[in-house]
């Protein structure tokens, strides 16, 4: 579904991804882990173009992402930041339906039971008028990812999901993310361990901007990498 | 007791000259339209001009786009808060339309906003400034282009932060309109002016003109705030989202 070929990104002389190569097949539950500024935001944010200037290519569904139109690209590829930025000015309602209500054609009726039914599959259809700042962490990060399930995404990047959250907040949340995993393709950034076990179906392992290894759960839990070993510890 | 009816009469004496005596009432009605005509002109023409400039300012900064027109806004910026008002509506009114038989007031009008407009498009920049990065790259994410991230997410936002600011500004911009009396308009102070000149007592003219710019002044600074606190109880934009 989606090839990258020879990734590299700097920022001035610092180079963050060093010619990154791999394949992520659809449906995958992909998490990307590594420890703090190895490269992994820089990486998914490449994906759906928040970082553009980048040499290598990413390919998606066969057709390289600097040759689709950034709108059509992110309604496809969508992400929930680590800091939600939900948009404070706007109720929760209105958060998940402005971008379907200004950017198609759906009419008023329609976005609203989807609406519902969003908020309803992520348990927090009680706080559907409420402004962002009457929400906890936890049902901010629900809203977000509701507004970005509203663009029927293929693919969703989740930027550190359970930085913010309490244990019991994770539990649910990894239980939301294999749930969707049924509908799209999940990619995860995270370093927490805890997802390994409990979400992932493969992962990538990237350290100072270099792949380490990339496989399928087991075959990262059976590494010798001293490096992986000592990160999973 | 013969002294303090003496005061009094005094008073009254002055008021009626000032205001009831060859209906002078009328010209200070007069030049109070002049002033808001010209106030609410230039609040427009003045906010129009700073929000296009600090949207050129921001897309620069942002995307790297519209280079010679940021520099025209720069440039433009440095030159009209380099010089005074007076200055600036002399040059308009003296050498810009010199030849011509426009109304001074639309001279006015062009002057005080074009004059705000500098202060407002720096008023309204730091107001898309204080927006976090992450609204914007969120708006993009979700499928918006620039111009529309900024229309539904960074603008209102945005232009709420801006509102105790561009209220300073538009009460500057009232009480600064009280220079036009040099171009010959008939507004608040150059009646005052005009009727201390008649009645030889500057103290009731000015007074009178000088509660006048209080009350509309202090009317605008209200109203503002109403706005302010009424768009505080459906969102706070200070909370960390």
């Amino acid at each position: 579904m989606i090839t990258i070929k020879n990734l590299s990104k700097s920022y001035g002389k610092t180079e963050i991804l060093k010619n990154i190569s791999f394949d992520i097949e659809k449906n995958d539950k992909l998490l990307i882990i590594g420890p703090s500024g190895s490269g992994k935001t820089t990486l998914i944010r490449c994906l759906n173009k928040l970082e553009k200037d980048y040499q290598g290519e990413i390919i998606f569904k066969k057709k390289n992402i600097k040759d689709i139109k950034d709108e059509l690209l992110r309604k496809k590829i969508g992400m929930v930041f680590q800091s939600y930025n939900l948009f404070p000015h706007l109720t929760v309602k209105e958060n998940i339906e402005l971008a379907p209500s200004k950017l198609t054609n759906a009419n008023k009726e329609e976005l609203s039971k989807k609406t519902l039914k969003l908020l309803k599959s992520v348990n927090i259809e009680e706080k559907i008028n409420e402004y962002p700042k009457n929400l906890s962490g936890g049902q901010k990060q629900r809203v977000a990812i509701s507004r970005t399930l509203a663009n029927n995404p293929e693919v969703i990047l989740f930027d550190e999901p359970t930085s913010a959250l309490d244990p019991e907040s994770i539990k649910s949340l990894v239980k939301l993310l294999n749930e969707l995993s049924k509908k799209a393709t999940i990619i995860v950034v995270s370093h927490d361990m805890s997802l390994i076990k409990s979400f992932a179906s493969k992962i990538l392992f990237i350290d100072k901007g270099k792949i380490i290894e990339y496989g399928t759960k087991e075959e990262i839990l059976k590494s010798t990498n001293p490096k992986i070993k000592k990160f999973l510890k | 007791m013969e002294s303090f009816a003496k005061f009094w009469i005094e008073v009254f004496d002055n008021f009626y000259k000032t205001v009831i005596f060859e209906q002078r009432y009328e010209l200070i009605l007069n030049g109070l339209k002049n002033t808001l005509i010209m106030s609410i002109g230039a609040i427009i023409l003045g906010s129009l001009l700073g929000i296009i400039i600090s949207l050129i300012k921001h897309n620069y900064k942002i995307n790297g786009k519209m280079k010679i027109l940021n520099k025209i806004c720069n440039t433009y910026i440095s030159i009209i808060r380099g010089t005074p008002v007076l200055l600036q509506l002399m040059i308009i009114y003296y050498i810009i339309f010199k030849t011509s038989t426009i109304n001074p007031i639309i001279i006015g009008i062009l002057a005080f906003g074009i004059n705000s407009g500098a202060y407002s498009a720096e008023i309204f920049r730091s107001g898309l400034e204080s927006i976090d990065k992450g609204q914007l790259e969120a708006g993009l994410s979700l499928g918006f282009n620039y111009p529309k991230t900024m229309k539904y997410i960074i603008l209102p936002q945005a232009l709420k932060n801006s509102l105790p600011s561009i209220c300073n500004e538009f009460i500057t911009l009232i009480k600064e309109t009280s220079v036009a009396g040099y171009i010959g308009i008939m507004e608040l102070t150059k009646v005052s002016d005009i009727i201390a000149s008649k009645t030889y007592n500057y103290f009731f003219p000015l007074i009178i003109i000088a509660v006048i710019y209080f009350l509309i002044t202090n009317l605008l600074s209200k109203i503002f705030k109403k706005v302010e606190r009424k768009l505080d109880i459906n969102d706070n934009n200070k909370e960390s989202i």
